[in-house]
C-alpha cells in the first residue's frame, strides 16, 4: 500500500482533473446565437459571453432583414425552463419587442428560437439613407442578458429618381 | 525493453492525450476556480507520478 501510494495519488489527481472538466466545463446551460445579415451567417459561440461585458457587433444593409437563431443547449440531468425576451434598443430606450416566449428543454437536449429584425420597421422615416444607424438587440433568458449591436450601413449611392424625358 | 514498460508508457500517453483533448475543448468554459483547481491537480498528478517512478528506482 505504502509502495503504491504515489501511484494512487496520481490516479486520484487524474480522475479529479477529468471530473473538473466534465462538471465545470461541460455540464451546464450554453447558448449559441446565429446572426444572418445579407448572405453571411455569423456564429456567436457560448464562450464569447463568458468574458465579462462582451457585446457582439454586426452590420446590416439599409432596408434589409437580419435573421437570428438562438440555440440553448441544456447539458444537465434535469430539464431547463426559462422565459426568453428579445427586444431592440437605441440610446438606452426600448424601440420594440421582437419576440417573447417561454422555452422548455429536456435533459441533454437543445431548444431553438428564431426571429427576424426588419430594418424597414425600425428606421425612422425622417432618416436619410446616407446616415448610418445602430441598434442593440438584447436577448434576455431569465437573468442572463446577451447584447448584439446591429450597425445599419448607409447607402453609398442613394437612390435617385430617373430624370423624365 | 519489457512489455509492461511499453504498455505503461502507452497508457500514460493515452491518458495525457485524453486530458489534452478535454483541455482544448472545455477549458474555455471553466470558471476561474475550476481553472485554478485544474492547474493544481495537473501539477500534483505529475509530481506524484514522478515520486512514484522515483520510488521504483528509475
Amino acid at each position: 500500500m505504502r509502495k503504491n501510494i504515489f501511484l494512487y495519488l496520481t490516479i486520484a489527481c487524474f480522475v479529479g482533473l477529468i471530473a473538473i472538466f466534465i462538471v465545470d466545463g461541460y455540464l451546464g446551460v450554453y447558448d449559441t446565437v446565429y446572426v444572418t445579415a445579407g448572405e453571411r451567417e455569423q456564429k456567436i459561440e457560448p464562450d464569447f459571453w463568458l468574458r465579462q461585458d462582451r457585446i457582439w457587433s454586426t452590420g446590416a444593409n439599409w432596408d434589409e432583414k437580419v435573421f437570428f437563431r438562438y440555440e440553448v443547449d441544456n447539458r444537465r440531468f434535469s430539464s431547463y425552463t426559462a422565459d426568453i425576451e428579445v427586444s431592440v434598443w437605441r440610446s438606452q430606450e426600448k424601440v420594440r419587442d421582437l419576440t417573447s416566449q417561454p422555452i422548455s428543454i429536456a435533459a441533454f437536449d437543445k431548444g431553438q428560437l428564431e426571429w427576424v429584425m426588419d430594418t424597414t420597421e425600425l428606421l425612422p422615416e425622417s432618416i436619410p439613407p446616407e446616415q448610418s444607424y445602430e441598434y442593440t438587440v438584447i436577448i434576455r433568458r431569465g437573468e442572463i442578458e446577451r447584447k448584439i449591436i446591429v450597425y445599419i450601413n448607409p447607402l453609398a449611392y442613394p437612390l435617385k429618381p430617373a430624370p423624365s424625358r | 525493453m519489457k512489455l509492461e514498460f511499453i504498455l505503461f508508457g502507452f497508457g500514460i500517453l493515452l491518458c495525457l492525450a485524453g486530458v489534452g483533448y478535454l483541455a482544448a475543448e472545455y477549458v474555455k468554459y471553466l470558471s476561474e476556480v475550476g481553472k485554478l483547481v485544474s492547474l493544481l491537480l495537473t501539477v500534483g498528478m505529475f509530481g506524484f507520478l514522478g515520486r512514484y517512478f522515483e520510488g521504483l528506482g528509475w
